[in-house]
């Protein structure tokens, strides 16, 4: 269970998330991206992927790292749309089969003007335990008044 | 087309602007995208009516790269983004990207680009950075990105 916004300090856990990527997936994102065409990219096609030095399609990172956006409003709620702050580094190759796991640890909660500054770092975790994204949010959260971390 | 390599990218190129429509389809659209589930994206918000992902343009640094630059190899290595208003359905946005730096490390070519949409009230929505990793050398291909 996910802690309220209005309880959460340093050292709690954000809700654990599971997503399996599947090339269906990395699809229907590359033709959002290409404004509906199905252009084989190294996102889609084995042969345009192994042209580009790749071990086969690829997953977008910007697909992976929206993950991270969507788990911080699942947690913070309407904060995360007008204070939300995120920081992602994309490490490693997300490919079609791969099960991602989402874990994030509240690090920091740290007083600021109009409240409190939640800190958070995240990690998305592929099926060998290797670190596939990592990345630093923040929030606000007004008017708490606890103050501190 | 440009030519796509760290020599040629230009740091302070304004990649220009496109003015984005905020609709139904296209929540829809990118909601599917990314698997994004939020009930606020497929009902009525605090905010009022239905919402876009605040991610919504995280596509639009490369669209607009490679309307101008004939890309190749690039690989996303870094992604930022800060969010400061929601973007209701019905909204008009203006999203504009510039190129803002670009380095070596690691004897690889680094570039940045940032990302800034302003809504029709011209209140900043979010800003974005997004940054890859470029060839030093310029590579020849006859396949295309």
């Amino acid at each position: 269970m996910a802690p309220e916004p209005a309880d959460v300090r340093e050292g709690d856990k954000l809700t654990e998330r599971t997503v399996t990527i599947t090339q269906e997936k990395v699809n229907r994102y590359s033709r959002f991206a290409l404004d509906g065409r199905d252009t084989p990219n190294i996102h889609t096609d084995e042969t345009k992927a192994r042209l580009a030095g790749l071990p086969g399609p690829v997953a977008h990172g910007r697909h992976i790292a929206s993950f991270f956006s969507e788990a911080m409003l699942a947690e913070f709620g309407a904060p995360w749309l007008t204070s939300g702050s995120l920081e992602v580094t994309l490490t490693k190759l997300v490919l079609p089969g791969d099960t991602l796991t989402l874990r994030g640890t509240v690090v920091a909660v740290v007083p600021v003007e109009s409240g409190e500054r939640v800190q958070v770092e995240m990690t998305l975790v592929n099926q060998k335990g290797e670190t596939v994204l990592s990345s630093h949010a923040s929030v606000v959260r007004r008017g708490s008044g606890r103050g501190g971390t | 087309m440009k030519v796509f390599d760290y020599e040629h990218l230009e740091v302070g190129e304004d990649l220009g602007t496109r003015s984005i429509a905020i609709t139904d389809e296209l929540i829809d659209d990118y909601r599917a995208a990314v698997g994004a589930t939020h009930e606020w994206y497929s009902q009525s918000s605090p905010f009022g009516r239905r919402i876009a992902p605040p991610t919504i343009f995280d596509n639009e640094c490369l669209r607009m790269l490679d309307a101008r630059y004939a890309r190749f190899g690039s690989i996303h290595a870094r992604q930022a983004w800060s969010f400061l208003k929601p973007v209701p359905v019905g909204s008009t946005v203006q999203v504009n990207v510039r190129i803002v730096d670009k380095f070596v490390k690691r004897d690889k070519g680094w570039f940045v680009m940032e990302l800034t949409a302003t809504d029709q009230d011209g209140d900043t929505v979010c800003r974005g950075r997004h940054t890859s990793v470029v060839s030093l050398v310029r590579k020849v291909t006859a396949h295309g990105a």
